[in-house]
């Protein structure tokens, strides 16, 4: 008999002693390359299959990977206990050696043993209760990702750029409108609110005959009905702006006010914008900052999708950087210097507030006196711890000289840690390839990126050294992927950060410096480089789900820690306390990490350096 | 082996077939199948060594039909050496309630029938059944034959290109069992051992049969 079999496993370990042999009796084994499909979709299974070796997953019609088996697991019980064929397929995603137990000799266990089959009904039932979370789950999730054309819209009312302010006021006042589209003198879309007509009058003391193409604002956003009302928020939130012009097949098909989308979804976004955009002094901002927590903690409860969560948090936060640098900045710094985020925070990655990683670049001859230049950095700081944020561990802070720099100077010191390699220099470097405008002048950040990407064009030896990181930590998945967790840190817990995100970030990171993606965002880097064919677009989409559902995982635990007031751990997850579903997608993430390092590795020739 | 050569032998072999019982040995086989077997020896001379146990299993296309397999305990005619001992770890004791050398041979001739034979240097496990074979029936096995550890050698020349060709290949059981990434072995006897060589087996087959997408 095979010696292989353990049938200490659940829930052979129910079986007498005369069944085990039954069962080891009945036993073949199989072999499957990766991709082979075990069962198909739509076909009555003769065995059930148990994984002696290897990773075989489920997939759903849409091929959506629904659950993932790896040693001794075994599937499809709930086709063969109901006889009928399983709507998904299971394939091997990789080699997998399996047993396969013919379904009579498993049917007759599940009869003659009340054990064997109650494991399997207690698993149904804890199947069917994991369903109805996830279902619930996607039903408070539905009123975030609601598309646009769902809320209320205005209809459009256009009017011509000739109409005058009066005749303007008079339209909407009998049209019951809050804003008029405005086709411009040179055919562009505009809008005109209320509030433009009041100012107009009121503090700009214009006529009212004034004509509104002159009144209305033409640099406008517009967002799409097919898109997420989500969005919308995101680019509201972002602009400052309350009502989006709704397009329908280039059209324009309605009006979104924010008031109608905040009716259509109560979440307290809107309320720490308001407060940010309404601060008047820094103890006004500070209690808008505030606001971010409970914030991220009901968005990410309403099962809102991550990278909309950090979407939203990095537009609050880069406007809360904007809003105190307007207190605090002399005008000098303000027409002279540009601030920008580095880190997480430039990659609008950040899921609450974590470090400052902040620099300040100035115009080459600026002429500051020192002391302004330094007055404001200190101010600028404090008021960040004062707001909880708290200072870079790496001191890449507007405190630290290096960090305040002309655009020749930041020039130099690029020209030394690219042409100089140390750990140190790539530091820097990778800070800056993720850095991104908060305030000031765009125009000298645009300068400095510029430059870094010209010296590094065709530099593959700086790049072999640049990427060498991302294989530098393990990720956690063992020959049998079962999840490996730090033997020598926290027992039972996962560093998500350096077996999953790390990977993931940097690799892109080195791929988007080598392709000149501007774009400072993981996902968006993603997605880029899927786009100019850098990426398939295929492994793309897993790569980005994958990321999401690490920096989730992340997130996760952070609340949690926050709601116990534990400080300590913040990139750790307790694998333990993950269901099978989380802890299947979990698998599934790190074994996408390991595709990409192992791609990168070879883009980059890394495996020549170990 | 040429196809044409193993034809002439099998009809050269047919002939000299001394007991019509076995004819089912020449047949042509339709089950698609083919046998792995391995056998535990008191020694690693085919000409002085005996049979021990034999173990074997059928295997079918990506499947190892474990629940067809061969376990068979011989009586030696001789005393074990103690130095085989320690390697099978089959004592006297064990074997003596073992089965008469023919009848067990018996039982695996029919149990192979016409199938093609797998094993990991095969060459040695047929010349022991052969020196059984040979003086009882006039023929040793005409069934086509196939060596595990031939098809890993060119497969690993084959992957490593011309260049990069050193001349050796580690064809140790174990070294060949974990560079293909299959699980370890259990304990040794003939039958474990029978199935681990047809993991290896299906594993290099089914990795060099086409992908249909």
């Amino acid at each position: 008999m095979p010696k292989m079999f353990d049938s200490s496993v659940p829930p052979f370990d129910r079986l007498r002693p005369r069944e085990r042999e039954a069962v080891v009796d009945a036993l073949d084994i199989a072999y499957f390359r990766s991709g082979d499909v075990i069962i198909a979709a739509d076909q009555k299974p003769d065995h059930l299959y148990v994984i002696i070796k290897g990773h075989a997953v489920e997939r759903d019609p849409d091929e959506e990977i629904v659950n993932t088996f790896s040693a001794k697991d075994a599937f499809d019980t709930m086709a063969l206990i109901k006889d009928e064929a399983p709507a998904n397929r299971f394939e091997a995603a990789e080699e997998v050696i399996a047993y396969m137990l013919p379904r009579k000799v498993f049917l007759t266990l599940v009869a003659d043993n009340a054990d064997f089959e109650r494991f399997y009904f207690q698993s149904l039932t804890e199947r069917l209760e994991a369903q109805a979370q996830l279902a619930s789950n996607r039903g408070m999730a539905s009123f975030m990702i609601a598309r646009v054309d769902e809320a209320y819209l205005h209809p459009p009312i256009t009017a011509p750029a000739e109409l005058t302010l009066r005749e303007a006021a008079r339209l909407m006042k009998q049209k019951r409108a809050t804003s008029l589209l405005v086709t411009g003198f040179d055919g562009r879309l505009g809008v005109l609110s209320g509030t433009d007509i009041r100012e107009a009058v009121l503090i700009d003391e214009q006529p009212l005959d004034m004509r509104i193409g002159d009144a209305a604002t033409f640099d406008i956003h517009t967002i799409d009905a097919e898109d997420f009302l989500f969005n919308a928020q995101i680019l509201m939130t972002r602009h400052g702006v309350k009502r989006l012009p709704v397009m329908k097949d280039g059209r324009v098909h309605g009006v979104l006010e924010l008031i109608d989308l905040l009716s259509f979804m109560s979440s307290h976004s809107h309320l720490v914008t308001t407060q940010v955009d309404r601060a008047q002094t820094i103890e006004d901002l500070r209690r808008a900052a505030d606001g971010m927590v409970p914030l991220v903690t009901a968005l990410h409860g309403s099962g809102v999708k991550i990278r909309h969560v950090t979407e939203l948090v990095t537009a609050l936060n880069r406007k809360i950087f904007a809003k105190l640098f307007e207190f605090l900045a002399p005008p000098e710094i303000r027409d002279h210097a540009c601030l920008i985020v580095m880190g997480s925070e430039g990659r609008g990655e950040q899921i609450l507030r974590t470090d400052q990683d902040n620099a300040l670049i100035l115009r080459d001859g600026h002429g500051i006196r020192p002391e302004l230049i330094a007055g404001f950095c200190g101010n600028f700081n404090r008021a960040l711890l004062a707001f909880d944020y708290p200072p870079c561990k790496g001191n890449m802070m507007v405190t630290n000289p290096e960090w305040v720099r002309t655009v020749s100077e930041y020039g130099d010191a690029l020209h030394r840690w690219i042409n100089v390699p140390s750990e140190f220099g790539h530091l820097n470097l990778a800070a800056f390839t993720d850095s991104a405008y908060v305030a000031g002048d765009p125009a000298l950040l645009a300068q400095i990126r510029d430059s870094l990407f010209r010296r590094l064009t065709d530099n593959q030896a700086f790049f072999s050294f640049f990427a060498r990181p991302v294989t530098m930590f393990d990720t956690p998945i063992g020959l049998f992927h079962q999840l490996r967790t730090d033997r020598h840190a926290q027992a039972g817990e996962l560093d998500i950060k350096k077996g999953g995100i790390f990977p993931i970030v940097h690799g892109i990171r080195a791929m988007a410096l080598e392709k000149h993606v501007q774009d400072t965002n993981t996902f968006q880097r993603i997605e880029e480089l899927a786009r100019i064919g850098e990426l398939e677009r295929e492994f793309a989409q897993n790569l980005s789900d994958a990321f999401a559902f690490l920096l989730d995982l992340r997130l996760k635990g952070r609340l949690e820690r926050q709601a116990t007031g534990s400080e300590d751990g913040d990139n750790f997850i307790q694998t333990r306390t993950l269901h099978k579903l989380q802890r299947d997608v979990l698998k599934d993430s790190l074994l996408i990490v390991k595709e990409f390092k192992a791609k990168v590795s070879h883009r980059y020739k890394l495996a020549a350096f170990s | 082996m040429n196809v044409i050569l193993h034809g002439m032998k099998r009809a050269l072999g047919r002939r000299r077939l001394k007991d019509p019982e076995y004819t089912f040995l020449f047949e042509p086989d339709g089950s698609d199948e083919a046998v792995c077997f391995d056998c535990e020896t008191s020694g690693l001379e085919p000409a002085t060594a005996e049979l021990l146990s034999i173990g074997a299993v059928k295997i079918k296309g990506n499947r190892i039909l474990t629940s067809e397999r061969l376990e068979l305990t011989i009586r030696p005619e001789r005393a074990v050496p103690a130095d085989a001992i320690k390697v099978n770890h089959l004592r006297e004791m064990d074997v003596a309630g073992g089965l008469p050398v023919h009848e067990a041979l018996d039982t695996f001739l029919r149990f192979v029938g016409g199938r093609p034979l797998v094993g990991y240097y095969l060459e040695f496990d047929v010349a022991m059944v052969n020196k059984y074979l040979r003086p009882w029936l006039g023929v040793g096995l005409p069934n086509r034959q196939t060596d595990v550890s031939a098809m890993y050698y060119d497969r690993t020349i084959k992957r490593a290109g011309a260049h990069d060709y050193t001349g050796t290949v580690d064809l140790r059981f174990a070294s060949i069992m974990e560079d293909l990434g299959l699980p370890e072995r259990g304990a040794h006897d003939a039958f474990n051992d029978a199935l681990m060589t047809a993991l290896i087996y299906v594993k290099l087959m089914e990795d060099a049969r086409p992908r249909v997408d």
